[in-house]
């Protein structure tokens, strides 16, 4: 958590003197803000999501569906999670610290993250809409299996 | 999301009622306490980012035959491309219209949820370095091979593509028109 404080503080200061010098600085902060209040509903719902999966759920049930003991099996079912999570970066990242990082294999955490960027269901109506069924299509076929390979290609590299 | 939450929260009612629901409101407040700070820098970090990237400097690299060069340039500029599925999306469409190869495409749509620079320190914060580096190692190659394909072995895709679009567009208009008629 420190590493992370410390690598995203100097980005931040980087990218803020950068815009300073092109007097942009404010439309940047501005900017933020407005992201931060778009997601902010979204936001909420992550962590009562998050503190009520670490209520009720059993960490060894979990376990049992996403570690090292599912075997293949979390290599489905890891990526089936990712692609339903909704709500980008801040919802997924912090939810998958809280309820998957301790209990999921290294390959079923890595297709899970995967899946959860490439083959979202929230992004469907949007690639529908501006893509097109053929782009849809093509994308999908490509890569829906990817997350798994990832993932089995993780377990048997560093597992 | 709202319903899932919802969801969670009855089962947690009907399990050990009031008491049962307080508890997952507090240990949720407890941990977006926790990393409220880091969401916050995350936050401004995305803003600062967002305004550093013209879009003009997008069109210009993107928006124009590129060859087998397409998918290198798709993947490197959908790693720094900020925003969500709102914006990269639309501006995917117009790049395909002004040009741009579907390959491209599909590489600059692979790169955005893989390679995504912005997004890898908030993933070494919440995930864990190797966990990250693990994940980018394994998927680095996928964006640049996946485009490279599509060119490859489906070089007509692209016209049909571009017509899919021309017409969702058109679509779309007329249905914005009838609602400020509306």
């Amino acid at each position: 958590m420190i590493n992370a404080y410390i690598i995203l503080s100097l980005m931040t200061a980087i990218l803020l003197i950068l815009a300073y010098r092109q007097k942009k600085h404010v439309e940047g902060l501005k900017e933020a803000k407005k992201l931060f209040l778009n997601v902010l509903p979204m936001l909420i719902c992550a962590f009562v999501i998050v503190g009520f999966i670490n209520l009720l759920i059993p960490r060894e049930l979990l376990q049992g569906w996403l570690g090292p003991e599912a075997g293949w099996k979390g290599l489905v079912i890891g990526p089936a999670v990712g692609a339903l999570v909704q709500g980008g970066p801040f919802a997924f990242l912090p939810l998958f610290d809280a309820v998957f990082r301790d209990t999921a294999s290294v390959g079923t955490a890595v297709a899970m993250i995967s899946a959860w960027g490439m083959i979202n269901v929230g992004h469907l109506p949007y690639e529908f809409t501006f893509l097109g069924p053929r782009f849809v299509a093509l994308k999908y076929c490509m890569y829906i299996t990817i997350p798994s390979l990832a993932g089995l290609i993780a377990n048997l590299l560093f597992g | 999301m709202a319903t899932v939450a919802l969801i969670l929260i009855i089962v947690a009612f009907l399990q050990g009622g009031l008491g049962l629901v307080g508890k997952g409101f507090l240990l949720g407040g407890q941990k977006l306490l926790e990393v409220m700070p880091l969401i916050i820098i995350g936050f401004i970090l995305a803003g600062l980012v967002s305004i550093s990237i013209p879009k003009r400097f997008v069109s210009k690299w993107l928006g124009r035959e590129a060859g087998w060069k397409g998918p290198f340039l798709g993947s490197l500029v959908g790693a720094m491309v900020p925003g969500g599925p709102f914006f990269f999306y639309p501006l995917m469409a117009t790049l395909t219209l002004a040009g741009a190869n579907v390959g491209t495409m599909i590489s600059f749509v692979a790169a955005k949820t893989l390679w995504n620079f912005a997004r890898i320190p908030l993933e070494i914060a919440f995930v864990g370095t190797e966990l990250t580096l693990i994940r980018f190692i394994i998927t680095f190659p996928i964006p640049i091979l996946a485009g490279t394909a599509v060119d490859f072995f489906m070089p007509g895709i692209a016209d049909k593509i571009r017509e899919d679009i021309r017409k969702l567009q058109k679509k779309n208009s007329l249905l914005k028109s009838g609602e400020e008629i509306d």
